[in-house]
């Protein structure tokens, strides 16, 4: 099975250097320069903080592009291609395939994170920013951030369009850095039955905020052991979770 | 094909200067705008939901526009109204961001002369940040340099200095308000303590003045012969 993932996620790591993706580091390298070298006038007294908070949050915002852009079309284009029909007629299950999907765009982000944090720390030599290893568990976080929504543009990719995907991947990332807003309106509106409603929906979509540990790290603040083992232990079990509900969907799909 | 690759260059540059001649031309005309956009500057909180992840990028992005609307007021192009709602939405985005909250007491303090404003935004920041000595500091700051309020000042000092990452310099200036309220030389070293520790050219800038102003009411009094305690 693993060799068969692994064989799937290559083929998918390929496509998308293929698709130039790479690029976008480059543009996120531009972005730290200009945030250090043209803006420096402008930061007065907060030079440093500027340009890590742009750092952690390019990466972040340029992973979210990265999974949405690339995940929202990699089945479909299988699927006009017909590709995915050659595939799936060599002993290659459905699972194993989807699996390889998430698997070669996870290798993607991975790649182009650890490229983008090259450029980071070589930015922060010539600024007066710093790069602390502190910064390394918020990078961590993010990564776990881009996990949990690479599984769900898998999930929505298996039943609707590119662009609906986009869409509600869009969504649910929105969505997810204001479930804690969503239980605190719940709570505020009094009634019984709308705080329970409220807490049913904070539980049922993710919280991305644990996943956020930029402005933590950049005040000089670490983010303790338990905030990041727990944090992984909901990533891996959501993201799971919406592997597991798009393999379930996947697996119905007829393939015309 | 030749000619045909000529005019596409030809109409290509064409649009290109078309629209960078309209830009230029419409810098000139007079449009709506300018500091009164700032009065569109939605309230800190709706903007700390709005910005979902990226709340630290939106505050860097108001503090360059606050700095740049204090250096029109500066220039004399208005009148600060917007100050303290950009300061307001930075310090929500970012309640971290200590520059801020000391550049905009500095502000509220002295230009606007709000100095129960300029205290509030400090102690806003202290619930934000209970263990700086910076903040506590910058209060006591405010009531001895600006208020006048020695015993005030007094208090917050020492809160400044109980604070787990106080410096002997704070340690010292609770003491000496104690001991010396009133005094210009306090002031002074207060100023250029100030001068020292600050990479902000406004504040620098700010405090460079008040050290000048300090040194005359020395010399003046040395020369009247009362002399400094």
């Amino acid at each position: 099975m693993i060799q068969r993932v692994t064989a799937v996620a290559l083929n998918t790591f390929r496509e998308t250097v293929r698709d130039r993706i790479f690029y976008l580091v480059a543009i996120f390298g531009l972005i730290l320069l200009a945030s250090s070298a043209l803006l420096s006038p402008l930061t007065i007294g907060a030079q440093g903080k500027i340009v890590a908070d742009v750092g952690l949050a390019s990466l972040s915002l340029f992973g979210l592009l990265v999974v949405v852009f690339v995940g929202s079309g990699m089945l479909r284009k299988e699927l006009d291609k017909r590709t995915i029909t050659t595939i799936l007629t060599k002993p290659v299950s459905r699972l194993e395939y989807l699996l390889g999907k998430y698997a070669g765009l996870t290798l993607t982000l991975l790649c182009m994170l650890a490229a983008m944090v090259l450029l980071f720390v070589l930015v922060t030599l010539v600024t007066p920013a710093t790069f602390s290893a502190r910064y390394l568990a918020a990078i961590y976080l993010v990564f776990w951030e881009l996990l949990l929504i690479n599984g769900a543009v898998l999930l929505y990719s298996t039943f609707v369009s590119p662009v609906l995907a986009m869409v509600f991947t869009l969504g649910l990332f929105a969505i997810g850095h204001l479930s804690e807003d969503i239980l605190s309106f719940g709570q505020l509106m009094g009634g019984a039955m709308q705080a329970t409603v409220s807490r049913v929906i904070y539980y049922l979509v993710p919280n991305l905020e644990i996943f956020n540990a930029r402005g933590l790290v950049v005040h000089g603040g670490t983010v303790s052991a338990a905030q990041l083992g727990l944090a992984t232990l909901y990533g891996f079990c959501y993201t799971a979770l919406l592997i597991v509900l798009a393999a379930g969907i996947f697996a119905r799909r007829e393939l015309k | 094909m030749r000619s045909r690759r000529l005019l596409l260059v030809l109409v290509a540059g064409l649009l290109a200067c078309g629209s960078v001649g309209s830009l230029r031309a419409l810098e000139n005309v007079p449009r709506g705008g300018g500091s009164d956009e700032k009065l569109y500057v939605p309230s800190g909180r709706y903007l700390r939901q709005a910005a979902l992840g990226f709340r630290e990028v939106a505050a860097d992005y108001l503090w360059f526009q606050t700095v740049q609307y204090y250096g029109a007021y500066r220039r004399g192009e208005h009148d600060l109204g917007y100050f303290r709602g950009l300061l307001d939405a930075v310090c929500r985005l970012d309640p971290q961001f200590i520059e801020a909250y000391r550049f905009g007491s500095l502000v509220l303090a002295m230009d606007l002369r709000d100095l129960p404003g300029a205290v509030d935004i400090l102690k806003r920041g202290i619930q934000d940040n209970p263990d700086t000595w910076v903040l506590p500091f910058e209060v006591g700051f405010v009531h001895y340099v600006l208020d006048q309020d020695y015993r005030r000042a007094a208090c917050w000092f020492d809160a400044a200095a109980r604070s787990p990452d106080a410096t002997d310099f704070t340690r010292r200036f609770a003491a000496f308000c104690h001991k010396r309220a009133g005094d210009t030389e306090v002031s002074l070293l207060l100023w250029r303590n100030l001068y020292e520790t600050t990479s902000n050219p406004s504040m620098r800038d700010l405090a460079e003045r008040m050290i000048e102003r300090c040194e005359e009411q020395l010399r003046a009094r040395q020369s009247g012969g009362t002399g400094g305690t």
